[in-house]
């Protein structure tokens, strides 16, 4: 038998599945379509001036940050390490392969751009090329399971294939986007644009250093919604808006903006002792550019960005709480 | 236009069934073989080829339930009879990118010069299909029969594009292995 053999086999599987599978001649509900018809609905939050608090960066407008893994401290309920002094994200590098090729590997969409490996956030926008910014290549969606560490190092190699741009309002060395083309059910031609990260090889200190210096999240900000993780868990896009004042956000913000980041993995841990294992909700900030930022609400007083995983900052609980409460956190 | 009276104009041989079929999934057609070949004008030629075929086809087949399931399947192997035909002049992405996956499936002690039967290979693969959940399910049929990108089926289903690399994954696994325990193992 071979790879094809199979292939066409395919082609001949029982009608039932290719009927069940078909996509309707409508556009799909995505959680990024949800979000524009929420738009006029939702909370627009007077976040003023609170967010706009003055950068720690440097002459060339890269964020200041120290890193020191001196001081550790063991949460008091899960045992979790936390550095307090900020963390450093090394760069992306393959997990060793241990017999067959690994899925982790897989798993990540990732473009390799002036040295640096960025990675899918999972932000998807249709038609929306106003975005772009400057064009800077073709990424070449060769990197699989089985590529080398050496292959991360080609510019423009990636898990995807399609013209790379840089994003308005970002910069490149943290944002950049994928466009490709697809044909919708009235044959017209979709772009369909990917947004990608740099969240490695970078120093985080504070809050600041990505919720403002990189997502610019108090400059953008358009609306606040909510989705609880129950129904993120079941992608069910009931997004809500939070009972939540301005000024309370803004207390939110200025508190995420000033602690301190920390890395809550611990090689070994159990999973129903690893800060996933808590209650949690999910905040999404919907930008004026269209995209939005999901910051993962954990319970007590944790703040992430969710494509960064296992690096966050705690706030205190006070104002924690009163987000995390009105975003349907138990 | 339902299915079953598109079915009964080919029956009778009365040429609005090929317009009908084409007025109602056209569209579909179209794009499932440009999904192979990624040009435009093939895959219109495909697409004509396609009715032609089922012209001849209907009857003495009767598919009035699953009109575009058997159009598709036509379309589809026509197509992919154009990747292999050309594949030695010009390399269809998408095509290669699948073969690949599904070398992935091939159990280990198979003989790749071995004669298949490709309809006990097709059962095999229903069989294999019916123990998986409907999400695997769709994602599977989406990836390797539409032969739509991850992308693409993460936006359809509203699912991230992890989840299904993950799942697409696990799938390929699990066939492998019930590919080997239905007799392909020599």
């Amino acid at each position: 038998m071979k790879d094809h053999d199979l292939l066409e086999a395919i082609g001949g599987i029982d009608e039932k599945y290719i009927n069940n599978a078909m996509i309707p001649d409508v556009k799909p509900v995505r959680r990024y379509m949800k979000w524009g018809s929420l738009a006029a609905a939702v909370l627009v939050v007077a976040l003023g001036s609170a967010l706009v608090i003055p950068r720690l960066s440097n002459r060339n407008g890269e964020p200041v940050s120290e890193f020191n893994t001196a001081e550790v401290q063991t949460d008091d309920v899960t045992d979790i390490r936390i550095l307090s002094a900020g963390v450093y994200v090394p760069p992306y590098t393959i997990p060793e392969k241990k017999g067959d090729a690994t899925v982790e590997n897989d798993m990540l969409a990732l473009v390799v751009y002036n040295g640096g490996i960025y990675t899918d956030t999972f932000i998807r926008m249709e038609n929306n090329d106003g975005i772009l910014d400057e064009f800077l290549g073709t990424a070449d969606g060769k990197i699989d399971e089985w590529s080398s560490q050496k292959e991360y190092t080609t510019e423009f190699a990636s898990s995807m294939i399609g013209d790379v741009y840089s994003v308005k309002g970002y910069d490149r060395d943290f944002r950049i986007a994928v466009r490709t083309e697809y044909f919708d059910a009235q044959d017209n031609v979709v772009s369909f644009i990917t947004i990608l990260d740099r969240l490695n090889d970078i120093t985080l200190t504070c809050g600041r250093d990505l919720f403002e210096s990189r997502l610019h999240i108090g400059e953008y900000t358009k609306s606040i919604v909510y989705e609880t993780h129950e129904d993120w868990n079941m992608c069910m896009n009931n997004f809500q808006t939070p009972a939540v004042t301005g000024e309370e956000f803004a207390e939110f913000f200025e508190q995420v903006n000033n602690a301190s980041f920390e890395y809550l993995w611990t090689p070994g841990i159990k999973n129903n002792e690893s800060i996933y294992s808590r209650d949690q909700a999910h905040l999404f900030i919907n930008l004026t550019n269209g995209t939005s930022v999901e910051l993962r609400l954990i319970k007590g007083g944790y703040v992430g960005y969710t494509p960064m995983g296992w690096y966050f900052v705690r706030i205190p609980e006070e104002i924690f709480n009163k987000i995390y409460t009105a975003c349907g956190g138990k | 236009m339902d299915d079953n009276e598109i079915v009964e104009f080919y029956l009778s041989r009365n040429e609005n069934a090929i317009e009908q079929t084409a007025l109602k999934y056209g569209s579909r057609l179209r794009k499932l073989a440009f999904r192979i070949l990624n040009d435009v004008e093939t895959a219109r030629e495909c697409e004509n080829d396609s009715y032609n075929e089922t012209w001849k086809l209907i009857p003495p087949h009767e598919p009035r339930t699953y009109l575009f399931a058997f159009v598709g399947r036509i379309v589809r192997n026509i197509a992919l009879n154009v990747c292999k035909r050309n594949n030695a002049q010009k390399r269809y992405a998408i095509y290669t990118e699948l073969t690949q996956e599904m070398q992935e499936c091939l159990p280990a002690k198979n003989d790749p010069e071995e004669e298949v039967n490709a309809k006990f290979l097709s059962s095999l693969i229903d069989s294999f299909l019916e123990t998986c959940p409907e999400d695997w399910q769709k994602i599977f049929v989406r990836r390797y029969w539409y032969f739509d990108s991850v992308p693409q089926i993460a936006a359809a289903y509203g699912f991230s594009q992890s989840k299904v690399k993950t799942t697409l994954f696990r799938l390929r696994a699990a066939l492998k292995e019930h590919l080997s325990k239905g007799g392909y193992e020599i």
